[in-house]
């Protein structure tokens, strides 16, 4: 019988880093899982769950979920309750995604070089489903500072290219006169 | 011209800065444009003409300029086609004139000129019409050679740009009074403004003109409400920056500048392609200032009267003596003003007769400028007054036909402007976009205090709209005085009068067109290539369609204006790629196993965006085919390991997902009992295969679909569009897993003792069954799958120890004589086998096609089932699946290559097929083959030629079953 370490999403990337007022550090994956309730099963959902997140929402009854597209839902953390496979299909995704956070000043200039998303229209917290780059990404805005960013794991490196890169030119601007 | 002793506000006298223009050192100010600087430094001539090499000088102020276009060298590379009126000064800036060999004074090619007669418009059409083999040969290659404005760099544009998006409540595009304040009243308003100016400096054109708003110096205004502005959080300004088109959705291109000016721009990017999307857009870009058509007006020192004054003004550049010709108020009360602050007038001639006015200077009155002399620059121009000419020594001849709206904008969605004959332009109507409407002089309204009102009206009318109170706002004073013209297109006199000096198209050329049928304006711009320059005919549409209309009899208004499109102004490919060059153009998806598998030296290959080793080469390895081989030998004697984790994962869960699994693929899915995999293959709805994999029934109600690397997207999409669209209502989720499970291949004799090391024992699994198991406290998945033929097994982890697993199977496997094996020896291991990849599955195949058809349930429907049963999707005349094998197994086979009876030429009537994939099997110590031939299965055993036109390759094959190596499959089942 063989022992397994385990890696993170971002080994060998260089995170964190900043660059003028932008800081780009890596979230130790927690427990996540994706709750999509059955058709018609939503209302049994939320009596189990404290609640289900509508489009873009993020809350915490107990555990966070975050809306992560169409019906479906990421719950972040341990503990879901007994019966849940009852009414949604929960898949373990723990080890899917890599996630960063932008924090900072220029953190909206930054992601106004990749995303293309009225970040102005978002409440803090809230959720939504759009590209980076030609990244697929999930973008949870904290508050106007700070931005937890999602990619597939795969996709780890070019995300964090693609930030660099931005956050560089964002950082060069501001000397300009 | 010189600098003036004093005055210019955009200069810092105080900070010299040294630039190169065609070789020759100069100086110039912080603050100056290359254009500014260049007049300051005397330069008259910048360029020379597109056609007849004339030599040219600066015309305007802005980015509308014709003329001044230069080449400008930075770190050995060269852009072309660079305004130099737009180009800011900075250090060490090298710039060089265009279109001009060996130096913009000396032309060779300025014989063009002489030959003039015979280079009228569409000449070339008439002219190099024999021999007719001549033109590709020849003559095209000499006309691009001689005629062509700047060069295309060679070399790869190394320079940083960058794409951005922004969004506000209201676009303001244009920063003169009307914009400031309408970009003020939103803002008070607390509306989301951008503010976005072409020019380094806001204000419009009160910077150039002076005068006074509300009491004080223009000037001055301007600077007090930029300070509100910039102390609003929710104004953004954005100067150096060009809306350059619009676009559905309230959608604007706008080009920003961002390092193109900074002598050492380091990581600042040259441009910004903002796409910038505004829920109200108020276009505030004034009105261009018309040149006129008369003899001789393209010498150097000829420029437009409100550039005379802009780089008085602001960049003190002292034009020497001016004559100022005009059809209109404005020129003259211009005329009046730079005169008072000290600039020598000649002469103010006017076309009208019924002008009268004080002035220092003589005035003309029915006057009109009917020639000019001076080679390298002006002299003196021939004045025509009542029947009589005389002569006046000059140094520089102001323009002023009147005033163009800037319209362009309104036009990007096909709408049409209307003709004004107060002012004698066209005019955008209100409504002719969705969301944005003109205001100020953009539409016509020509006094400083019309368009400070005009900017408050429109911006009040979006607050409404945007559903946000306008605050009350006091109206600056400003002058009010009424601009009168009487139009002059073209002075009637001898000698070529140019329109369009980018594309040196003159009155005649457009009278030549007009004569030979070309009379529609849209005909003629492109028989005389009027407008067609980067410049876009900014300065010449108006007169060449007033010349038109003069010419066939027409009015203006009934002749119309050619469309506008996007771009406004020259966008530049860099900017519009931005963030697609190198790795930015596709993302890369690695595995956990990447680092790994780098390490040991394997080049990688992309499979969708997902990078794969090609093989693991050894020291000493003639080639890659030897190292393929060594793999290909790990698997049928030993064991091998490749991390599969690419192929798509998708777990289908819920009470109806068995239902749900027998509508999307031919085979039953509900009845597969829990712990056991099976084949399956999903049709699109036309009929013909789209994917093939396993599907494993983990539990009840979890199923877990896996699909080829390069259409799990395809699959998923696919899948959620049928849930979606077919099952609505069904109690299902799909949810790709892909990412979560790293997936490691285990195949050959040894993979079983393998999997003993790694979980403790060997697990009791039968061929295509599943179980999960647990390594060390690791809960894993194990299947018993093969896609080599040899006993095999596939172990998945959660993706955090795909890493160390791959690694830890490796070396378990090198130590049982094996090791990893690459994509090359895959192939080779299915190919021998039969099995299918994408290779053969290529979109145009139906199950019958590749002998799947027993795979196809008839007890049930299914998505594609009533397609695929179509007249012409099975039979004979379809092309099927076979091997082939070389007659002389070391005669290469190639994928690609067609098949043709032995006897018969290689044309398509006679193909019977081509070949899809190739290997060569060091198992069977020949070259193989899959294919697709008709009627190929009933034709196992024949011969045919295979002949690759392409690569130069021919050979002799027979076709037999595609299945080569062990063809009962007891090695994977056993």
């Amino acid at each position: 019988m063989i022992e397994l370490s385990a890696s993170q999403p971002f080994a060998g990337l260089h995170l964190p880093f900043s660059h003028g007022a932008t800081r780009l550090s890596a979230i130790v994956p927690a427990r996540m899982t994706m709750i999509a309730p059955f058709p018609g099963k939503t209302e049994a959902l939320v009596k189990l769950l404290g609640g289900f997140p509508a489009p873009g929402e993020v809350f915490e009854p107990h555990l966070r979920l975050v809306w992560a597209g169409r019906e479906q839902a990421l719950a972040f953390g341990e503990g879901l309750p007994d019966g849940l496979e009852t009414c949604a299909s929960l898949n373990d995704q723990s080890d899917s995604w890599a996630g960063a956070i932008l924090e900072g000043e220029d953190a909206k200039a930054v992601l106004a070089r990749l995303v293309a998303m009225d970040l102005r229209a978002l409440p803090a917290p809230s959720s939504a489903r759009t590209m980076l780059g030609h990244l697929p990404l999930l973008l949870v805005k904290e508050s106007e500072a700070e931005f937890q960013l999602w990619t597939y794991r795969s996709m780890a490196g070019s995300l964090k290219n693609d930030l660099d890169q931005a956050m560089r030119s964002v950082a060069a601007r501001r000397a300009v006169t | 011209m010189k600098r003036r002793a004093s005055g210019g506000s955009a200069i810092e006298r105080a900070r010299g800065v040294p630039f190169r223009f065609d070789g020759r050192e100069m100086r110039g100010c912080r603050g100056d444009t290359l254009a500014s600087a260049l007049l300051a430094n005397g330069v008259r001539p910048v360029g020379r003409s597109f056609k007849y090499h004339r030599p040219r000088g600066v015309l305007t102020a802005g980015s509308e300029e014709p003329n001044a276009l230069v080449e400008l060298k930075r770190d050995g590379a060269y852009q072309p086609n660079i305004r130099a009126t737009l180009q800011e000064l900075h250090p060490g800036l090298e710039a060089r004139a265009q279109n001009c060999w060996p130096s913009v004074r000396r032309d060779v090619l300025a014989v063009n000129d002489l030959l003039a007669p015979f280079l009228s418009a569409g000449f070339y059409y008439k002219t190099f019409m024999w021999p007719r083999a001549f033109w590709e040969g020849l003559y095209e290659p000499l006309i691009r050679r001689a005629a062509g404005l700047g060069r295309l760099p060679r070399a790869y544009d190394a320079s940083l740009h960058e794409r951005a998006f922004a969004f506000c409540d209201l676009l303001v595009i244009g920063s003169g009074p009307t914009g400031l304040m309408a970009a003020l009243t939103a803002g008070r308003a607390g509306a989301d403004v951008v503010l976005v100016e072409e020019d380094r400096q806001m204000g419009g054109l009160p910077l150039s003109q002076g005068g006074q708003i509300d009491g004080r110096g223009a000037d001055g205004w301007v600077q007090r409400v930029l300070r509100e502005l910039q102390g609003l959080p929710n104004v953004r300004l954005m100067p150096r920056t060009s809306v350059f088109g619009v676009y559905d959705g309230g959608v604007f291109g706008a080009l920003e500048r961002v390092g193109q000016h900074l002598a050492e721009p380091g990581l600042v990017p040259r441009e910004c392609y903002w796409r910038i999307t505004a829920k109200r857009a108020i276009l505030a870009s004034g009105a261009l200032e018309r040149p006129i058509a008369h003899p001789g007006n393209d010498r150097p020192g000829v420029m437009l009267l409100s550039a005379v004054a802009s780089y008085w003004q602001r960049w003190a550049v002292d034009p020497g003596r001016v004559v100022v010709f005009g059809n209109n108020d404005h020129a003259l009360t211009t005329a009046q003003a730079l005169a008072a602050e000290g600039m020598q007038i000649a002469a103010y001639i006017d076309s009208r007769e019924d002008v009268a006015g004080e002035a220092p200077f003589p005035l003309r009155a029915g006057a009109e400028v009917v020639g000019t002399r001076g080679r390298q620059g002006l002299r003196e121009v021939t004045i025509r007054a009542r029947g009589r000419e005389s002569r006046i020594a000059c140094d520089t001849l102001g323009l002023s036909g009147g005033w163009n709206p800037t319209l362009a904008l309104t036009c990007h969605q096909g709408a049409r402007p209307v003709w004004d004959e107060a002012i004698a332009a066209f005019v955008p109507r209100p409504g002719m976009l969705p969301g944005l409407e003109a205001a100020g002089a953009a539409r016509g309204c020509f006094s400083t205090a019309a368009c400070l009102a005009d900017g408050v009206e429109a911006a009040r009318a979006a607050l409404a709209e945007l559903g946000l109170t306008a605050p009350d706002i006091a109206l600056p004073e400003a002058d009010d005085s009424p601009y009168t013209l009487r139009p002059l297109w073209q002075v009637k006199a001898p000698g070529r009068a140019w329109l369009d000096f980018a594309n040196d198209v003159t009155t005649k050329d457009v009278k030549l067109a007009a004569q030979e049928g070309f009379a529609s304006v849209e005909h003629m711009k492109r028989y005389t290539t009027q407008g067609m320059a980067p410049d876009q005919g900014k300065s010449s549409n108006m007169g060449a369609l007033a010349v038109l209309a003069d010419a066939t009899g027409g009015s203006i208004p009934g002749t119309g204006t050619t469309t506008f499109r996007p771009p406004f102004v020259p966008v530049s490919i860099g900017a519009l790629g931005a963030g697609a060059r190198g790795k930015g153009f596709r993302p890369e998806r690695r595995t956990t196993s990447d680092t790994q598998v780098r390490a040991l030296g394997a080049p990688m290959i992309e499979a969708g965006l997902w990078y794969r080793p090609s093989y693991f080469p050894k020291p000493g390895d003639p080639d890659w085919r030897t190292a393929c081989n060594r793999e290909v030998g790990y698997v049928r004697k030993a064991v091998g390991v490749c991390d599969v984790s690419t192929l798509g994962k998708i777990a289908v869960q819920g009470p109806d997902a068995g239902r749900f699994l027998d509508f999307v693929y031919t085979g039953t899915m509900s009845r597969l009992a829990v712990g056991r995999v099976r084949y399956g293959l999903m049709l699109r709805e036309d009929g013909h295969v789209m994917d093939d994999g396993t599907c494993a029934r983990l539990g009840e109600q979890d199923y877990l679909v896996t699909t080829t690397t390069a259409a799990a997207g395809e699959v998923m999409r696919h899948l959620e569009f049928v849930q979606q669209a077919f099952c609505r209502g069904w109690q299902l989720r799909l949810c790709s897993v892909t990412e979560q499970w790293a997936q490691m291949a285990i195949a050959g004799p040894l993979a079983g003792e393998l999997l003993a090391h790694v979980l403790g024992e060997v697990p009791d699994l039968p061929f295509m069954g599943y179980q999960p198991v647990q390594v060390g406290p690791v809960a894993a998945r194990l299947f018993r799958i093969s896609f080599s033929g040899e006993r095999g097994y596939e172990l998945a982890v959660p993706a955090r120890y795909g890493a160390d697993l791959f690694r830890q199977l490796v070396a378990l496997a090198e130590g049982l004589g094996g090791g990893a094996y690459g994509m090359e020896a895959l192939n080779v291991l299915r190919i021998e086998k039969g099995f299918l990849t994408h290779a053969e599955i290529d979109g145009f195949v139906t199950a019958f096609d590749l002998g799947l058809q027993g795979m196809m349930s008839r007890k049930k429907d299914f998505i594609g089932k009533a397609a695929s049963g179509r007249p012409g999707l099975t039979g004979a005349e379809r092309l099927q699946l076979v091997g082939l094998r070389p007659q002389d197994p070391t005669a290469e086979l190639t994928a690609g290559a067609h098949l043709y009876p032995r006897e018969a030429p290689a044309k398509a009537t006679h193909g019977q097929g081509h070949v899809k994939s190739v290997c060569y099997s060091p198992t069977l110590g020949t070259w193989l083959g899959l294919a697709l031939v008709t009627n190929g299965r009933a034709r196992h055993g024949e011969m045919l030629r295979l002949d690759d036109g392409l690569r130069g390759n021919r050979c002799e094959v027979t076709l037999c079953d595609p299945v080569f190596f062990d063809p009962e499959g007891g090695r994977m089942r056993d």
